[in-house]
């Protein structure tokens, strides 16, 4: 045969034999950590990607089946080709036994198909002893990724009623949250999802669950970030701090940035976020991601957040933090982490290294002085970068900071091993989300600055803080100002009655698609790019005539259409703060 | 049912014939008696094909087989293979096999989907009895005995296995042959149960001394005959419905 026959004729095979060998490159990266599937897959030379990336997952997936099937037939002494190179001969065992069959001519296949019947034999025998008859009941929940698909509704472009319209249009049938209310119902549900099935998350504001395997990457609405591909874990820290409308935040850590994405919807892009991430390349993304988005109020900057100045005038108004520290991961099932760490058992030096940079700038972050809210959230699941850390920091902070309960209807707390350990919450992959853990730390006796609180004492209260950098000359002369106190008291008051409201206008979210009821004044009283001092005229303004909604009104009800509820809520707490000042 | 019957005097049955769904092999040389027992339950369904291998008459001890093929071992004559291969049915493959354990039926028991063997049996062997006889094959021992095709006898619809054979054992064989085992003995107490029967789905036939016990729980294992439970309940059941209409 001429040699060009030849070489076309053994096109087909040569190709898959290079699939096999680039998956099984990839594969021993991966275990020796040198890199995650989805950025090796990338990198590497062969063209069809999305092939690529599907056996590797496959593979490794089945990894710990495949590995018990060779050791019970003996396969690698039996072929001393298949013994030298034995990720190879998990790939094609892969395929051969789970996958299309083995799709290569040669050797391989001649050395695998002598052991057919033994390693089909094998396999049965697993199932049997595992009591299943389907290949996939073989695999542990874990790996079987149980974690379903969640996405964000991104509120500074879109609503949720949009984008579960534009999904219904689409086919999807949607269940609504009020379906849940039964304890275990959503559980059930998200279990039972089906493909072309939408669900809404009961109980984080604007997250919709879909199936596992939805491909979103071409979706219309990911391309313009009307929807942020999120999982529900990573949505707790920003929706547990909720900070209102014109605050100051601080993300200590924020890289890829769908924590300040979030962040900004939830202030309706309003105040300031400042971004600190140590990895430039990373703060890259964040930036194309963040602007996708829709972000604004965000301000980026590369820069580790340990050697921050604390005192600097910039972050002077910064009452919240959220705090989410690099951390080992352990809790990250979609990552392929089980699929190729060994055991999850952790390596202590690492981690002990790992808290001791948590308890850092976790330290670091309650030492801003106008500081209210601390967030610290991990995606760790060792009880050392969590409870531990959060325990460390407690004890070195007794007279200033307290934990606040956090997701009050969360079953699952922190572990029991200091007191108050239940007001954190745990995630884990029976929770139908990655591992996590968050704590929410409030200041003890933290004085509002509550951007929209304009009574000449309120102002006061701020400068005095300027003045007085060190903790106790601080409240001392808080303590002298009690018209202070009290109005902080009264905007206290006026938001547990806001409170009631709120809840009733969030079951109605999805209901309506109008504007909230009319006796809420629409007011924005804070815009990013409006100055302070033009603010304060504004607000001035808006006092003297002494009602609320007047030409502000107009002027922000197109952002209003298009802001979230969340925003919305936001809204009107302020103003009814407003309203009570007003009314003294 | 089950048949009680012996070749030349001897209860072992299950060594001078093999029976499968599709063929019966029985020795040749034995009395016309025999012969009538098989032919006379079998010869309107399936072929009952006289022959010898490899000079023997131990042919069930010799071969292997289930409706989809035989296995017999190399030391079988040309003109051997010859004769089966003209007897058997066309959709019936033969098969020689090169195999140091060359009592084929004494290192392997199946059935048409389910093939236990030796520990020790050769690579090739298994491959090619996977392959000719469409089974899965799983290396196996039956109450610590490694010649798993004497101690048990298996159909598509049970097995009976070696009286010491424990529970867990039992459990774990009837998953992988996913049909139900019973330990058991045949021929007066003999443990070596496919020395003492040949079975198929259909039928069974074992040695003259069986008592009617052990009769009876092959008949109910393999679901043999009339006597089954379920054939019970839907005569009852007809007559029950009749009376009451």
């Amino acid at each position: 045969m001429p040699s060009f026959i030849k070489k076309i004729y053994s096109n087909d095979g040569l190709m898959t034999s290079v699939l096999y060998r680039t998956t099984a490159d990839i594969i021993e990266q991966v275990l020796g950590k040198r890199g995650s599937v989805k950025s090796l897959v990338l990198k590497s030379n062969y063209q069809n990607k999305k092939q690529l990336y599907a056996i590797t997952c496959e593979t490794l997936k089945y990894r710990d089946v495949i590995l018990q099937i060779i050791a019970g037939t003996d396969l690698l002494r039996h072929e001393k080709l298949l013994a030298k190179s034995e990720t190879i001969t998990l790939v094609l065992l892969y395929d051969f036994l789970f996958g299309r069959g083995i799709q290569t001519g040669g050797q391989f296949k001649k050395a695998l198909l002598n052991h057919k019947a033994a390693l089909q034999a094998e396999l049965a025998r697993l199932k049997v002893k595992a009591k299943v008859t389907k290949n996939e009941d073989l695999l542990s929940d874990l790996q079987s990724g149980s974690i379903p698909r969640y996405a964000r509704v991104n509120y500074l472009k879109t609503t949720p009623q949009n984008v579960v319209q534009h999904f219904q249009d689409e086919g999807y049938t949607f269940s609504p949250k009020s379906a849940f209310k039964q304890p275990g119902s959503f559980h059930k549900a998200v279990k039972a999802i089906q493909t072309m099935q939408l669900l809404q998350d009961p109980h984080i504001d604007g997250l919709l669950v879909f199936p596992q395997n939805t491909d979103f990457h071409k979706h219309p609405l990911y391309i313009d970030g009307s929807i942020i591909l999120q999982d529900k874990a990573s949505c707790v820290p920003a929706y547990v701090l909720s900070p209102p409308n014109g605050s100051h935040v601080i993300d200590c850590c924020a890289a890829p940035g769908n924590k300040t994405s979030h962040l900004a919807a939830i202030m309706a892009n309003t105040g300031k976020i400042f971004s600190f991430d140590l990895d430039k390349k990373r703060l890259e993304t964040m930036r194309s991601l963040t602007s996708k988005a829709g972000v604004t109020s965000a301000e980026l900057t590369h820069h580790d957040f340990l050697t921050v100045d604390p005192k600097d005038p910039k972050f002077a108004r910064v009452q919240y933090m959220l705090v989410d520290p690099s951390c080992s991961g352990s809790g990250i099932y979609s990552r392929l982490d089980p699929l190729t760490s060994e055991n999850m058992e952790a390596d202590d030096d690492r981690l002990a290294n790992l808290a001791s940079f948590q308890t850092k700038i976790l330290t670091h972050a309650m030492s801003f002085p106008a500081v209210k809210k601390v967030v610290y959230s991990t995606c760790s699941v060792h009880q050392q970068e969590n409870e531990d850390v959060v325990a460390a920091v407690l004890r070195d902070h007794r007279d200033s900071f307290t934990l606040d309960t956090v997701l009050p209807d969360w079953p699952r707390r922190g572990l029991d091993i200091f007191a108050g350990a239940e007001k954190c919450a745990r995630m884990h992959a029976d929770d139908l989300t990655n591992g996590f853990f968050v704590a929410l730390f409030s200041k003890i006796g933290a004085v509002d600055i509550d951007l929209d609180v304009q009574t000449e004492n309120g102002t006061l209260a701020f400068d005095g803080q300027k003045k007085h950098a060190t903790k106790r000359k601080y409240n001392k002369e808080i303590a002298q100002h009690k018209d202070t106190i009290d109005i902080k008291d009264k905007g206290s008051k006026s938001r547990k009655s806001t409170a009631k409201h709120e809840s009733n206008v969030a079951q109605n979210e999805f209901k309506s698609n109008e504007e909230p009821p009319s006796k809420i004044p629409k007011v924005v009283f804070q815009n990013p790019q409006i100055t302070q001092s033009a603010q304060k005229r504004k607000r001035k303004k808006a006092r003297r005539k002494s009602e609320p909604v007047t030409k502000t009104h107009k002027k922000t009800i197109k952002r209003n259409d298009i802001s979230s509820s969340v925003a919305n809520k936001r809204l009107k707490r302020k103003s009814n703060d407003n309203t009570s000042v007003v009314a003294k | 049912m089950a048949v009680r019957t012996q070749f030349e005097g001897n209860n072992e049955v299950g060594v001078f014939a093999k029976l499968t769904n599709s063929y019966c092999l029985v020795a040749m040389g034995g009395s016309e008696n025999f012969y009538s027992v098989f032919e006379g339950e079998l010869a309107e369904t399936i072929p009952v094909i006289h022959t010898s291998i490899a000079g023997c008459r131990i042919i069930g001890r010799m071969c292997v087989g289930n409706r989809n093929g035989l296995l017999v071992p190399s030391t079988t004559t040309d003109q051997e293979l010859q004769h089966i291969r003209n007897s058997l049915p066309d959709s019936v493959k033969i098969q020689r096999v090169e195999e140091r354990l060359s009592a084929l039926g004494n290192v392997i028991a199946c059935n048409d989907y389910v093939a236990l063997v030796h520990p020790d049996l050769d690579k090739e062997t298994e491959q090619i009895l996977a392959d000719t006889l469409k089974v899965e094959v799983f290396r196996q021992t039956i109450a610590e005995q490694v010649l798993v095709g004497s101690y048990c006898a298996i159909s598509n619809q049970g097995g009976l296995v070696h009286p010491k054979t424990s529970v867990e054992d039992q459990d774990e064989l009837s998953s992988l042959l996913q049909v139900p085992l019973v330990a058991g003995t045949l021929n007066r107490g003999s443990e070596v149960i496919s020395g003492g029967m040949v079975v198929n789905d259909w039928v069974a036939f074992c040695g003259l001394d069986t008592t009617s016990t052990e009769v009876n729980v092959i008949e109910s294992v393999f679901k043999l005959g009339d006597n089954q439970p379920s054939t019970m309940s839907t005569q009852m059941r007809e007559s029950l419905i009749d009376s009451m209409t």
